[in-house]
């Protein structure tokens, strides 16, 4: 299938959190209006405001002779607001494509998705700018640098659980997964959708008990990565790579929760990228060890995972070409 | 019954029907009613629906104590009650049906689909319980129509628990002609979170009944639909007052699970994340009180839900924020009282606490919606209310609109209802957390980390500057401009409108959910040629205004409510003796004017067809066959 159909797939994998965001981001653009706005000077303004269940019962121009009118911010406040309005425009102007993060051959992996994510913290900076300039606490000299990108390792708690995930684009020889690792947390979701020869099972240095992992070649199987609720990573990747899913809620220990393993007919014996055959094996390795049930005798277990795992091990040769 | 000839089916055309599924609890009658409400709405009826439960989780089967079920009134026009009797109704048992029976609830000629198992069932127990059950119905033209649910669930599923209502709900698809898409749709969404196989078993459950329905009865009844030109929504009142949380920018919804709230919070939390709101469940209803008033007190807006047996707990925490005039919105969704009562039935039981439950002088605004649909936008009045007048608003619903469902005009949305934000502009230097205008009460609300707004706040009798005082003048001041707020609110109120004429010979005077069935009583004694009109009332704190000079030009004035009251004639009970009716209540005290009330408190809402009875008994009760 072609990369632009994957993508297309990976980004619907991440939709909930997508529009989770957007729908935040377009929740503070429309209290920022509200904000610029105050409550409204017009007999219109003021009616609406009152609601509907007033209609009939409320005369609207005798109570707004109670409302505040000067619930308007103050003109100082006023710059820094719509700085961050623009700000969150811009955001709200790149579409899907602020999610998709497509990596340039030989780029660093775990800096651009932490320079991706900045750009995405802006959100929440614009946030932040609009409150301190409510309560007139905004400084110039201070705070102008906040909607220049809010680092990863600086989002609240609560603003980790707005992120909407990211879909990255990249060739095999880049995929080092294991570089996205500080970024998973609080319902982060991440699907790389990987071109050309890939190491085989690299995403199994992601496999913690909280994490739903995925590696599929077929990109209909995603479901379930949508559907969890938690911290998830997925990989589209190339046919004879291995396919497997760590789902958390399957079980305690590791074994139950690889609902899904199937491992490559061949192990590859030279290097990807700055990936060598080594590490590629310690990837199908390090799967093995935690997929496989242990069994109390030291051999190989009798499910048929257990047995293909035991001719993988048999046919691991490290003296190739790598 | 033998199978029907096709040419033979009877097509009645009616302007509506009531339709009842009962079971017992657990079987799935409220999704099966659920969705095929949800249907004819869609369908453009007007409907409205009302919901049997069992406050029991799991009470005896087949025993009458144990039907749980729903009421699906539905028709060309708009429905604005549950109606008088049911004409068709789905019966999964014979003592679930009989339950029914004895609350009067069928009609005289209903026609029944009863589950056939149980007349032949190998314990003769349940057989003589069949037996004895049929004898009592027999009193009536019930016209029953024997249907092997059970029997043709299993050749879908395994469980028939799981399998019979969506049985039953195809037999409904079929008698009714509904449209088969919007109940597949609906399904899909019910089940959205479950594996795809359990839609699949559910839609082919719903043909199956379809085809049995085909093969085998003989009737049919259409009710047409107005097409309208407006988009409409249906929901229950809970989802429209959560839906309406989040429309007027409310921002935490901190509550504790009580029934028939909690839907409220459910629905809530699975959206209010996304408009950048919060809900928090709290550790019990004082703590979920303290929350929204923690957070109304840091400048976010804020509402409580809950129900009787909450408002009671959450009493002396909705006294702090009047004391200290914290902007808070409380939804009651009242249930029967008192003590844990009726949860999961219909009482119109707050309306007193809800202005009188506090020690001293607590004065705050009562407000009652009539309709789910009012069930939305009341929330953005009293949100509204509430940032204008510092107060504590107070909504009353009850169980009826809270799990009943109604089509209505889906609301434009507007971000002026989201406007004004806490002012969090600079404080003024001097100005104080309590700068009161000595003629409205009205001060300007300070949000703590506002700059010079710093202040603590306090529950004990404090001065301008919140600083505790026991000063004679201190506390009197406070307590002055706390209630003058309410009087300027009335100032802004308009006198209620009246339905029917101006003058005449009854005023029936309702409040919150009962609207409609009055309404249609009324309209009925109208047709007759009885002078009688009737006023429902919204605002109950302050009470609209005008209300004295329209009682005078009544003859009688009467309160109808689903509360209690005693009855004129009973043991000890006398003019000096008789309580009254929570609205008469208050209506007495405000107006003088001796008015009259009928009140009820069966578990269940009103029927036009007992409100007329009693209405008629009051304007000739020497008439025959009319008890007053």
């Amino acid at each position: 299938m072609p990369s632009e159909d994957r993508t297309t797939i990976a980004l619907e994998a991440i939709r909930p959190r997508t529009e989770l965001f957007h729908s935040a981001v377009a929740t503070t653009m429309e209290q920022i209006r509200s904000l610029l706005a105050g409550t409204g000077e017009t007999p219109e303004d003021q009616s609406i405001s009152l609601g509907n269940f007033a209609r009939g019962h409320v005369d609207v121009e005798r109570f707004s002779a109670f409302t505040r009118q000067s619930a308007k911010v103050e003109p100082s406040a006023e710059q820094p607001i719509r700085a961050a309005q623009r700000a969150l425009d811009d955001l709200l102007q790149m579409g899907d494509s602020l999610f998709v993060l497509k990596l340039t051959e030989g780029a660093h992996l775990g800096v651009q998705v932490a320079k991706r994510l900045a750009t995405i913290g802006n959100a929440f900076s614009a946030a932040h700018v609009v409150e301190l300039a409510k309560r007139g606490q905004y400084r110039e000299d201070q705070h102008a640098l906040l909607l220049d990108g809010l680092a990863f390792a600086d989002w609240s708690q609560a603003e980790r659980a707005l992120s909407p995930g990211l879909v990255i684009e990249l060739e095999g020889a880049d995929f080092v997964p294991a570089q996205v690792a500080p970024y998973l947390d609080a319902g982060m979701k991440i699907v790389f959708v990987v071109d050309g020869d890939a190491p085989a099972a690299a995403l199994s240095r992601l496999v913690t008990p909280g994490v739903f992992i995925q590696q599929t070649p077929d990109e209909s199987g995603l479901d379930a990565f949508t559907a969890w609720q938690g911290t998830a990573v997925a990989a589209l990747l190339p046919q004879g790579s291995a396919t497997f899913v760590h789902d958390p809620s399957a079980g305690e220990t590791t074994y139950e929760r690889f609902t899904t393993l199937e491992l490559p007919k061949e192990v590859r014996k030279r290097a990807i990228g700055g990936i060598s055959a080594v590490q590629q094996a310690e990837d199908l390795h390090l799967l093995q060890t935690l997929a496989v049930v242990p069994s109390p005798t030291g051999e190989a277990a009798s499910d048929p995972a257990g047995k293909l795992s035991a001719w993988l091990l048999s046919q691991t040769n490290l003296a190739g070409d790598g | 019954m033998s199978v029907a000839d096709k040419k033979s089916i009877d097509f009645m055309e009616v302007p509506e029907h009531t339709v009842e599924i009962i079971t017992n609890s657990g079987e799935g009658a409220q999704k099966c009613a659920q969705i095929f409400g949800q249907t004819c709405a869609k369908m453009g009826n007007g409907v409205w629906t009302v919901e049997i439960i069992p406050a029991e989780i799991e009470p005896p089967h087949h025993t009458v104590t144990s039907t749980s079920g729903n009421i699906i009134r539905f028709g060309t026009e708009k429905i604005t009650n549950w109606g008088d009797q049911s004409k068709l109704a789905v019966a999964f048992n014979d003592q679930v049906l009989l339950s029914r029976h004895r609350l009067d609830s069928l009609k005289d000629d209903c026609i029944i689909l009863l589950e056939s198992c149980w007349q032949d069932h190998e314990d003769e127990k349940i057989r003589r319980m069949y037996e004895e059950a049929m004898d009592e119905m027999s009193t009536k033209n019930y016209r029953f129509v024997l249907v092997p649910i059970e029997e043709e669930a299993l050749k879908i599923v395994d469980n028939p628990s799981h399998g019979k209502n969506m049985f039953a709900l195809g037999m409904l698809a079929e008698i009714y002609q509904r449209d088969v898409s919007i109940i597949e749709k609906q399904i899909a969404h019910i089940f959205r979170f479950k594996p795809p196989k359990v839609t699949e078993k559910n839609i082919e459950l719903v043909a199956s009944g379809i085809k049995w329905a085909r093969e085998n009865l003989d009737f049919q009844f259409n009710i047409k639909s107005i097409p309208f030109d407006e988009e409409r929504i249906v929901m229950n009142g809970n989802q429209a007052a959560a839906i309406g949380a989040i429309a007027a920018g409310m921002e935490l919804c901190a509550m504790y699970p009580i029934t028939p709230a909690t839907s409220v919070s459910h629905e809530l939390s699975e959206i209010i994340e996304s408009y950048g709101g919060m809900v928090h469940q709290a550790e019990d209803e004082i703590a979920a009180a303290g929350v929204a008033i923690g957070a109304s007190y840091a400048g976010k807006v804020a509402l409580t839900v809950t129900s009787g047996p909450g408002m009671a707990l959450k009493t002396e925490f909705l006294a702090l924020a009047i004391m200290v005039e914290i902007p808070l919105v409380v939804l009651d969704v009242q249930r029967g009282g008192p003590s844990t009562g009726l949860p999961t039935k219909v009482e119109q039981s707050d309306l007193l606490s809800s202005l009188y439950g506090q020690p001293g002088d607590a004065p705050r605004v009562v407000i009652a919606p009539r309709t789910i649909e009012e069930c939305f936008h009341s929330m953005i009045t009293a949100r509204r209310i509430a940032e204008t007048f510092r107060c504590v608003v107070i909504v009353l619903t009850d169980a009826n609109l809270a799990t009943g469902v109604q089509q209505f005009t889906r609301p434009p949305l507007d971000v002026r209802w989201q406007q004004g934000a806490a002012d969090q502009s600079p404080v003024p230097e001097g100005l104080r957390p309590y700068e009161w205008d000595l003629e409205t009460g009205l001060s300007r609300r300070i949000i703590p980390g506002s700059p010079g707004g710093q202040h603590t706040v306090t529950g004990l009798a404090h001065d301008e500057e919140s600083l505790v005082s026991y000063h004679p003048s201190s506390n009197e001041l406070g307590m002055k401009m706390r209630s003058r707020k309410l009087a300027v609110f009335q100032s802004t109120l308009m006198p209620p409108e009246l339905h029917g004429e101006e003058e005449g010979d009854l005023l029936v005077v309702g409040w919150g959910s009962t609207e409609g069935a009055i309404v249609e009583a009324v309209d009925r004694a109208r047709s007759e040629g009885y002078k009688v009109s009737t006023c429902q009332l919204t605002f109950l704190s302050p009470l609209e205004p005008g209300l004295k000079e329209m009682f005078s030009r009544f003859e009688n004035v009467m309160t109808v409510e689903i509360n209690y009251s005693d009855t004129p004639g009973d043991p000890y009970i006398n003019d000096e003796t008789r309580r009254y009716g929570q609205l008469a209540w208050l209506l007495r005290a405000h107006t003088l004017v001796d008015i009259d009330c009928w009140t009820s408190c069966p578990g269940q809402p009103l029927r036009p067809r007992d409100i007329y009875t009693k209405i008629i008994a009051k304007l000739e009760p020497n008439k025959e066959g009319v008890a007053a």
